[in-house]
């Protein structure tokens, strides 16, 4: 729908021709050119119905766990290893006996949940930061910027740590958390971004024009970074993907019953050096790692798309 | 040189004070205050805690206590931890050192292997070589910390048994450098995010460098090709890693505490990890301050040393 809308507005009146093609369409063409860019989003797309569609196709359970204790004393040896004797549990069982597939979609759930929400709040918070700090200068800018120093400096899991066990263990404390302790490397980018705009002729008639600086910040400047805004969001998810997982890891991620990739990671951690049960650390792993790479690819391919200047080659 | 040296140990010192007090504010928000979250643990009574409050200055002007607060700090003075049964400064004092020795000797590690690592890749830049040391180091940059340790842990320690699997418990702080084959699975896990971001970082900027005209106008004048590439070349390029060591050190300290909780080794990361799980706010902040506290030192320390080797800095500090 947009893209139609693009190559309307694009399209030189008079027939002059040029260029056919609208500029989502030609930022498609350049992304669709990388190969990985384009695995890395096949990935994230088919990570998501995993998680989010995964359980209405493979039932397990995941949240009873007298159920789940009893299914892993019945089989046995306490857990299932992958692929024996049935299909029931394809990956086999954790230490707790809950099915490892079914866990990894339930766990997934918590951790793109929280990586997309968080990282999305993180680029919004810091794109406006330091759209402000960078437009309006002198004063409030060294001010807003030192305040990103402190932010920068302060070692981001401690802070994490502090912050989380002040407020409690919430999936939205973490959310929050996340989103709140992680936006200040964003806005030294965009008030750098942003020092380049405001001297742009078309800032500068906005506001002979009476414009306010509100509505150049929110009408002009953020909605011309925002290729810089969503190269940061791919990151930025990424980052909290890592960082939930890291949080998860020392025991204060999503608490039980419900899950995430980083606590599933730690209690298999447990049952790894005690029983060696790889296969409740190493499919975890696998997708904490697939994810971040895939949406790594994906940030770099878009850099390019945005990048005006590699467009004209 | 002066003017920069006293504006950015200024700069440290904002930096400094902001972090109390983000430790500070934290603090005041904890439900029931620093009296429920130290002292008398969260059941106690609102009497009690109001008694509390009041006894230990609690209940004066935000401002003043602000300013106490600092105060305190500064003598570190950081309160009781009622959990431990401790002070809570002795018990940081006690972590804080293996911490710091852990740290150096990765960065010892890193800067001995990227540095070599990115400078061989913009050599052979483009060849069999280059890919495959630049999807090494992307595994290495996108592996989180704790699954790399845990799987050198399991194949290392555990299968072929060739180090140990828990640190001696017994090891003084700089047992990193006189035991040093304890340590290979922690310091190796430590090193690991670094190796592959700097290696990065290395390439691209030497392969920067060597498309200055200098660069040409050194070949143009019959130097050898090794003398372009070090003399010329590396020294250049290798002036902004400092900067980027420096950027990089809070995330050193965020990964030391996931490696630290991984082999038990007693730093920081790990009193923080065992205090948190037993809500024990308090060290919580304190090791925060203090983390933050050399996380500072150590940026201040790369920035001031990036001024000194580079003259561009040192003599052109008033112009910015």
């Amino acid at each position: 729908m947009s893209e139609i809308i693009a190559e309307e507005v694009l399209m030189p009146e008079g027939g002059e021709s040029f260029g056919n093609e609208g500029i989502l369409r030609m930022m498609w063409r350049t992304f669709a050119e990388n190969k990985l860019a384009l695995f890395g989003l096949a990935t994230i797309v088919f990570m998501f119905l995993f998680c989010f569609f995964g359980p209405w196709v493979f039932h397990s359970n995941q949240t009873d766990s007298a159920t789940a204790t009893t299914n892993a004393i019945n089989s046995g040896a306490g857990v299932d290893f992958p692929w024996f004797q049935t299909w029931t549990h394809p990956l086999g069982t954790d230490g707790q006996g809950f099915d490892i597939l079914g866990r990894l979609m339930f766990g997934g759930k918590a951790a793109l949940a929280v990586g997309f929400l968080a990282g999305f709040m993180a680029t919004v918070v810091g794109a406006l930061w330091g759209a402000i700090a960078g437009y309006r200068g002198g004063k409030l800018d060294t001010v807003m910027m030192r305040f990103v120093d402190i932010g920068l400096s302060i070692p981001g899991l401690f802070l994490l740590i502090a912050i989380v066990i002040v407020f409690g263990r919430s999936p939205f404390i973490i959310v929050m958390t996340l989103g709140l302790t992680s936006w200040f490397g964003a806005s030294r980018l965009l008030r750098g971004e942003t020092l380049s705009l405001r001297t742009r002729e078309y800032v500068l008639a906005v506001r002979s024009m009476g414009g306010s600086d509100r509505r150049i910040i929110s009408k002009h400047i953020l909605p011309n970074a925002i290729g810089t805004m969503v190269v940061l969001g791919t990151f930025s998810v990424a980052d909290s993907i890592l960082a939930l997982a890291g949080l998860g890891f020392v025991g204060l991620g999503i608490q039980a019953p419900n899950t995430d990739w980083g606590t599933m990671l730690s209690n298999g951690v447990a049952d790894g050096q005690t029983n060696g049960f790889w296969w409740d650390i190493i499919p975890v792993g696998l997708c904490i790692i697939v994810v971040v790479v895939a949406l790594n690819y994906i940030g770099d391919a878009l850099r390019d798309a945005f990048e005006v200047r590699l467009q004209k080659r | 040189m002066t003017a920069y040296l006293v504006r950015r140990l200024f700069q440290s010192l904002v930096v400094i004070l902001g972090v109390i007090f983000i430790s500070f504010f934290l603090q005041h928000l904890i439900p029931g205050g620093a009296a429920a979250a130290g002292a008398l643990g969260s059941k106690a009574t609102p009497r009690a805690i109001a008694l509390w409050n009041h006894d230990n200055g609690y209940d004066r002007p935000y401002l003043v206590q602000y300013v106490s607060y600092i105060w305190n700090v500064v003598h570190l003075r950081f309160g009781f931890s009622s959990i431990q049964n401790q002070e809570i400064w002795p018990l940081i004092k006690a972590h804080m050192a293996h911490t710091v020795s852990l740290i150096l000797a990765s960065q010892i590690i890193v800067f001995g292997l990227a540095i070599p690592l990115g400078v061989a890749q913009a050599q052979r830049r483009n060849t069999r070589f280059d890919y495959f040391a630049t999807g090494f180091s992307f595994i290495l940059y996108a592996t989180p910390a704790f699954l790399l340790g845990e799987i050198l842990l399991s194949l290392f320690a555990i299968h072929w048994q060739i180090f140990p699997v828990a640190i001696n418990s017994t090891a003084g702080p700089w047992a990193v450098f006189t035991q040093p084959w304890e340590f290979v699975l922690p310091v190796l896990t430590l090193s690991a995010i670094s190796i592959g971001g700097l290696s990065r970082y290395q390439r691209s900027s030497l392969l920067d460098t060597l498309t200055q005209d200098y660069i040409r106008t050194a070949k143009a004048k019959g130097a050898s090709r090794l003398r372009v590439l070090y003399r010329h070349g590396l020294r250049n390029s290798i002036l902004p890693i400092i900067t980027i060591i420096g950027l990089s050190i809070p995330s050193v300290v965020s990964g030391a505490l996931i490696t630290e909780t991984l082999f038990s080794y007693p730093g920081m990361g790990y009193l923080t990890v065992r205090s948190a799980q037993q809500d024990d706010v308090l060290v919580v902040m304190g090791v925060t301050v203090i983390a933050a506290f050399l996380t500072v030192v150590g940026s201040t320390i790369a920035d001031i040393l990036y001024a000194v080797v580079d003259p561009r800095i040192r003599l052109g500090a008033k112009s910015e």
